[in-house]
Order: C-alpha cells, then sequence, then structure tokens
C-alpha cells in the first residue's frame, strides 16, 4: 500500500522522467553515467520531497534538483568520458545523406555528440531550452539574471547551431 | 519553423526507457535514503562513543590522583576541551556535509566554495594546531607526573614524545598535500561552474 507522499512522488515523477532523462542524457556521452545521474536525480528528488514550498513551481524545483545534482556528479566523477571534436566532424560527414526517420536520428545523435562540445555549464543551460523552459524559468533555476541567462542562451544556441553545421566552432 | 525549433521538437521526441518503472526507482530512493539517514546516524554513535570513552579515562584519572599540581589539572582539562572541541567540530562536518540539491544553482555553487575553503583551511593547519595543542597538555601533564624521576628517565621521556609528534606530522605530510591539492582543484572547478552560469 503506496503511502500519499509515495504516491505524489511516483506521479511527479512518472510526468518528469522524460526530462530528467533527457538532463542526464544531454549532460553526459557515456550511457552507464547517464543512469547513475538519473538515479542520483531521483534520490536527490525524494529527499528534498518534504522541503518543497509551494510558492515555486514543482517543475522549476525538480530541474533545480536535477541540475544541482548533475554539478555534484561532476565534481566527484572529474573523469567523465569527453567526446573529442575530431570524432563529432567525422561522424558528421559520415551521416550527410539517409532517408527522414533514419535522418531524424542521425541528426539526434549528431546533436548529442554536438552538445558534448560544449562547456559543462553550457549543456545544463541548453538542455533546459530544449526542454522548452522560458529565460525566466531558467534565470529563477539558477537565481541570476533574465537578461544575462538570456544574452548566455543566445551565445550557446549559436554555438551549438555552428557545430551542427560545421563539427567546429 | 527554424533550425533551432527542429533540432527542440526532435530533443523532446526522445522518450525515457521503459526499464526506468517509476514504482521502482520510487522504492530503491527510499531505500537508499534510509541507508544513507542510517549511516549517518551510526557515524555521529561511534564517534561519540569513542570520545565518551576517553573522557570516562580522563575523569577516573582525575579522581583517583587527587592533590596533583595545576599541571596535572591544568594539561588534563586543556586535553579535554580540545578532545570537546574536535568532537564539535566533527560533528559540525557530518551534518555540514549534507547536500541541499532543492536550492538554487548558484546557493548551493556559494556554500560549496565555502565548505572546501574549510576544507583547505583544516588541511593546511587544522591537524598542525590540534598537534601543537595537543602537545602542550601532554608537557602539561608530564611536568608534574615526571617531577620525582631522574633527569635521565625525563629526558627520554620527553624525548619520545616530541619525536612521536614529529614523525607523525611528517609522515601525514604527503597525505596533507594532496589532500589540500584535491580540495584546491574542486575550488577551481566549482569557481569554473560560477562563472560559467
Amino acid at each position: 500500500m503506496n503511502t500519499p507522499k509515495e504516491k505524489q512522488f511516483q506521479t511527479l515523477l512518472e510526468e518528469s522522467k522524460g526530462s530528467i532523462y533527457r538532463i542526464c542524457k544531454s549532460y553526459l556521452y557515456d550511457e552507464s553515467q547517464q543512469e547513475d545521474l538519473f538515479q542520483e536525480i531521483v534520490l536527490e528528488l525524494w529527499k528534498s520531497m518534504d522541503r518543497f514550498r509551494h510558492e515555486a513551481k514543482w517543475n522549476t524545483y525538480i530541474y533545480r534538483i536535477a541540475l544541482n545534482t548533475a554539478i555534484r556528479y561532476n565534481l566527484k566523477h572529474k573523469r567523465q568520458k569527453e567526446i573529442s571534436p575530431q570524432v563529432v566532424k567525422s561522424e558528421l560527414y559520415a551521416t550527410e545523406h539517409g532517408s527522414s526517420q533514419v535522418e531524424k536520428e542521425e541528426q539526434l545523435a549528431q546533436m548529442h555528440r554536438c552538445i558534448q562540445q560544449l562547456d559543462s555549464a553550457d549543456r545544463l543551460i541548453i538542455s533546459l531550452v530544449l526542454e522548452d523552459l522560458s529565460y525566466k524559468e531558467i534565470a529563477e533555476i539558477l537565481e541570476s539574471n533574465v537578461n544575462h541567462v538570456g544574452v548566455k542562451i543566445n551565445r550557446i544556441k549559436k554555438k551549438l547551431l555552428k557545430l551542427m553545421e560545421n563539427g567546429s566552432v | 519553423m527554424d533550425l533551432f525549433d527542429t533540432l527542440k521538437n526532435n530533443w523532446q521526441s526522445q522518450e525515457a526507457p521503459e526499464k526506468l518503472e517509476v514504482h521502482e526507482l520510487q522504492e530503491k530512493a527510499e531505500q537508499e535514503s534510509k541507508r544513507q539517514q542510517r549511516k549517518l546516524v551510526f557515524n555521529n554513535l561511534w564517534l561519540s562513543v569513542c570520545f565518551a570513552g576517553v573522557f570516562v579515562v580522563f575523569g577516573w584519572i582525575w579522581q583517583t590522583h587527587p592533590g596533583r599540581s595545576m599541571f596535572f589539572y591544568g594539561g588534563m582539562l586543556a586535553a579535554a576541551l580540545l578532545m570537546l572541541s574536535v568532537l564539535a567540530i566533527q560533528w559540525f562536518t557530518i551534518q555540514y556535509k549534507s547536500f541541499h540539491a532543492y536550492k538554487s544553482t548558484q546557493h548551493y555553487l556559494k556554500s560549496s566554495i565555502r565548505k572546501v575553503k574549510v576544507r583547505i583551511f583544516m588541511a593546511r593547519y587544522g591537524m598542525l594546531y590540534y598537534a601543537v595543542l595537543l602537545f602542550i597538555c601532554i608537557v602539561f601533564y608530564y611536568t608534574d607526573v615526571l617531577q620525582e624521576a631522574s633527569f635521565q628517565f625525563q629526558f627520554w621521556a620527553y624525548f619520545i614524545l616530541t619525536a612521536y609528534f614529529l614523525l607523525v606530522y611528517f609522515f601525514t605530510r604527503k597525505k596533507r598535500k594532496r589532500k589540500v591539492k584535491d580540495a584546491e582543484d574542486l575550488m577551481e572547478h566549482l569557481k569554473e561552474w560560477q562563472e560559467g552560469l
């Protein structure tokens, strides 16, 4: 029999597990590390459930926990597997031709590889943008200024698009 | 629709794998959280029991040696106070280690930087201060206990005590250096994050 806390947690997790999973994917290239990070985020969410104050949105609260846990994960596992720019470039040329579904999947894979070329902080910020969070929400998560966040996001977007086109910045 | 919007749509079409079953994840998180809490309580208790043992011995020596000089009581009292401070710091550190993931990212980074600064200070000077103060306490104690001993006996007692402290300090030097280096690396990473966000 589930307690109300357990039920609430399961509902929230069901709604947000896709987003958490994508944040892990954007942040880490190695699949086993992505799973580790996912588990850690879920654990921190569970531990922080009782601390939630309703003046913030659940959504923001969950992303904040995910981000902080990802940063801590990075500090604990400093030697996370990085992908080299050469890999991105060679794979970019290898995936230029193909059918639409394959193309979509290849574009996604390419996008992951390009995101891995960004700095750690930029990877986390772009993952929030890709989740369709507004600048205001992102600024709230980071406790930063909306304008400052906006400038930063534009710079990261440009960098990512350039990487997608050329394989290098 | 521009290229970035297309990328965003593709990105959001990625679903979490089926194997990530919510009920299982919740149970796993609950168990892990309980395990961590048990570990924290056990660490606190273990530390307190160890120190309690030392204090009982101090109390017993104090009781069974009435009418000694102020060096005897002063040395023991100072050692007890020093150990109490270490105990308080240890308790504080255990609580300090807790990770508040729900706070804002900037807040998390600032508090992590503060913690690392304390860690660097402790690794650089903490052990040195502790060793010097403990040495003084024991010298006080020796002054009383050895007052009737021969000069040769006193010489060897102080020599062994000093040599012991110097050797411990010398052999832990590498470990301390490594700790400082690790903490400084961590600090650099945290600052990079702070600048990056």
